[in-house]
């Protein structure tokens, strides 16, 4: 008896220990979330999740605190994860508390939307007046398309585009680049900029630097192949492909107008460049290199070489909206503002009407805004798939560094990526 | 009733953490045993697919080479992890002054962090301006490019390994100064050179420091993480098993199959240490033993 009586005590006090600590977490919880709704007379309460932070994020926070003066329905509150930002949102997204929009580059959207983190937006920006997809370039657009469904709308567009160091290009009388240059230029331009300067046997002035970036994809594209197609199947070992992947392979192994690898990365390619020891590098149309470089020499800026097919891969990057959000309509009209008043802060917008703003934003990028106009019409992302980040790691341990270490032909490495991948996928 | 109080408040004393221990160790135990037979990408609900995992890990290239990668790197940098750790504590025991600099500066491998060390070594470790093949131009040799070819991936991370032996002096040296004065001293007065005081005094009673090193070592080397994931190398040279098994669970949101090798890499380092625990008899002297040993005799006798 007297032992029942104890056992329940103890269990009573676990139990008790347990709830306060239980009620303790949902306590404060509730008490921020009333807290901000009632200073933004009850409007949805949106949290917005994204990788910006210190000067980013404080740009950031005035756009959404000017959204938010703004906003009838919404008030947005940012949840800002500078470091491990795809690790804290798996994790929060598997505890059905994702941020209601947050950010994601290209290659996580398919994988989120077949997973059934994140929401189609189709519905809510088809007739929105403030949307014009139209308007919207068609390589960062089709990134946020999953199985004939839009899951995102692109806030940026970061086209890959060719630098040149135009003082070193005079210095040695080479004819500056163009933007209708072929690879074959470039690999003539390239030869003949790389030197040994001092004259000690060993070359320390390159034409161009590849070490892990541009992606292989800038080359199989514009020789008009594709890694893997919009249907999902496997085309990296196609003759097209191959034609790409022996460019890259001859620039490399061939000619050797590249650093070695472990110099370049130990470097840093965009380093060498402003230090003038690369002649020609493959940056984001954003980049700031110009003021970097300041006055240590001049620097020009066009699109990338191409063989039969105009191309260049950007970096894009969407805003999506989570499957868990309550109020839909609210959260994809914040999404919409949010991304509209985003295309207006970041270059490259990937929208055609915001493009002519570059020029305001980033005055140093006046002088090639006709290039980045037309790189912007030829830019794409991947053909991304659920399994985009095995894809990278397969191609880049049985293409890109075997080749870059010289130890795979070209057909060889398009063969076993063209297995790994056909692996992956299940093909 | 006092009585019955007495009986059980020492429970709900510990009752925080034998909460703690549920919640946050067993409980994780349970789960993940579970997980290891599920296809679980952590979004979605994990479905039971039996012994899938397995059979698919003993069929996955990767897993293969971050396997073999591993082993290939235990078996070198742990025998000659102990055997510089050793060598290091031997060569400070001495009483010399400013032996303490010489102590703390060959301890500082294990003070800094992990991270920076990492770094420190892509840059040692670059072949054309990195300290190591500088020093090695001095001698008319022209040094290999340590982490951008394949085959000398493995040996920089031993080497890395073998810098940071300083770290495990310290057990050594504590071993070293436990050794009583008096063996080597009748060990002198036989006639002992230093080899056969080393080989017959120092090496048998450091013998529970080596195997406690060993141990260590063993777990410490199949984990190897840190550098490996920072500076990487060549080839899938660096791709060590706790890499494979992180890019599976965070990069392919694998995290069943992730869970898998973790159970794998687990009862692979249960499975030598129970090898390095049933042989220690053969090799580990405990000068406890011996004088527990003595004493049991002795009260036998009495008997």
């Amino acid at each position: 008896m007297k032992r029942n009586f104890w056992r329940k005590v103890i269990s009573g006090v676990a139990v008790a220990f347990m709830l306060t600590g239980m009620i303790g977490c949902s306590d404060s919880s509730n008490t921020a979330k009333e807290g901000s709704s009632s200073s933004s007379n009850k409007k949805v309460e949106l949290k917005v999740g994204t990788w910006a932070g210190a000067q980013e994020l404080k740009e950031f926070q005035a756009i959404v605190d000017k959204l938010n003066q703004q906003a009838k329905d919404y008030h947005l509150t940012i949840q800002s994860i500078p470091a491990d930002y795809y690790k804290k949102i798996q994790t929060m997204a598997a505890a059905k508390q994702a941020p209601d929009l947050f950010w994601l580059s290209q290659e996580y959207i398919p994988m989120y939307a077949k997973l059934g983190v994140i929401s189609p937006i189709d519905e809510y920006v088809k007739d929105h007046p403030e949307v014009n997809l139209d308007d919207y370039f068609e390589g960062p657009l089709k990134i946020g398309e999953v199985d004939g469904k839009l899951y995102g709308l692109p806030w940026i567009n970061q086209p890959v585009m060719l630098y040149y160091n135009q003082t070193l290009f005079e210095k040695y009388g080479v004819e500056l680049p163009k933007p209708n240059w072929t690879w074959e230029d470039f690999r003539k331009a390239a030869i003949k900029l790389t030197k040994d300067t001092n004259n000690d046997g060993k070359v320390d002035q390159f034409g161009t630097v590849v070490d892990g970036w541009p992606p292989i994809a800038l080359w199989i594209w514009t020789y008009g192949g594709e890694i893997v197609d919009k249907d999902g199947k496997v085309r990296i070992d196609e003759p097209e492909a191959i034609e790409g992947i022996k460019m890259f392979d001859q620039l490399i192994n061939k000619d050797k107008v590249t650093p070695s690898k472990t110099q370049a990365q130990n470097t840093g390619g965009p380093e060498m460049f402003k230090t003038g020891k690369v002649a020609m590098f493959f940056g984001g149309a954003g980049d700031d290199l110009e003021k970097q470089i300041g006055d240590a020499f001049k620097v020009g800026m066009t699109k990338v070489p191409h063989a039969t097919k105009e191309a260049t891969f950007s970096w894009i990057a969407a805003t999506v909206m989570s499957s868990t959000t309550k109020n839909k309509e609210v959260a994809a009209e914040a999404l919409i503002d949010l991304t509209n008043a985003i295309h207006e802060w970041k270059i490259l917008p990937p929208t055609k009407s915001d493009l002519t703003n570059v020029a305001k934003i980033r005055p140093d990028k006046a002088y090639a805004i006709d290039v980045i106009k037309e790189s912007s019409t030829i830019s794409r992302g991947f053909n991304n798939q659920d399994k985009q980040n095995e894809l990278d790691t397969a191609i880049w341990q049985q293409l890109y560094e075997p080749i870059l270490l010289g130890k795979k032909s070209p057909e060889q490495a398009a063969k076993d990526a063209g297995n790994a991948l056909r692996k992956i996928l299940g093909q | 009733m006092k009585k019955n109080i007495k009986k059980y408040e020492g429970y709900i004393f510990i009752l925080p953490w034998i909460l703690g221990f549920f919640i946050f160790t067993i409980f994780p135990i349970g789960f993940a045993f579970y997980i290891g037979f599920t296809d679980w990408n952590s979004f979605t609900e994990p479905k039971f697919i039996g012994l899938d995992n397995y059979i698919s890990l003993f069929k996955d290239p990767n897993f293969l080479n971050s396997l073999k990668v591993t082993v290939i790197y235990a078996a070198f940098a742990i025998p000659l992890g102990i055997v510089s750790s050793l060598l290091i504590a031997v060569i400070v025991n001495v009483k010399v002054k400013g032996i303490y600099l010489f102590r703390t500066a060959l301890y500082l491998p294990a003070v800094v962090s992990g991270v920076s060390i990492a770094l420190l070594w892509r840059w040692i470790l670059d072949p054309d301006y990195g300290l190591i093949n500088f020093l090695l131009s001095y001698i008319g040799i022209s040094g290999p490019n340590w982490l951008g070819d394949p085959a000398w991936v493995l040996p920089s991370y031993v080497m890395m390994a073998i810098w940071g032996a300083g770290g495990g002096m310290l057990t050594y040296l504590a071993g070293l100064q436990d050794i009583p004065r008096s063996l080597y001293e009748s060990a002198e007065i036989d006639g002992a050179g230093w080899w056969t005081k080393f080989r017959h005094i120092t090496l048998p009673m450091l013998s529970p420091v080596i195997f406690y090193n060993l141990v260590m070592g063993i777990i410490g080397a199949f984990r190897k993480f840190n550098d490996a994931y920072i500076i990487g190398g060549a080839g899938n040279q660096a791709q060590f098993y706790m890499v494979y098994l992180y890019e599976n669970a965070f990069n392919f949101y694998k995290m069943g199959y992730a869970t898998a090798m973790a159970w794998i890499l687990f009862i692979i380092i249960l499975l030598l240490t129970l090898l390095v625990f049933k042989t220690s008899p053969l090799w580990v002297f405990y000068s406890g033993e011996l004088e527990n040993g003595k004493k049991k005799k002795t009260k036998n006798k009495s008997r």
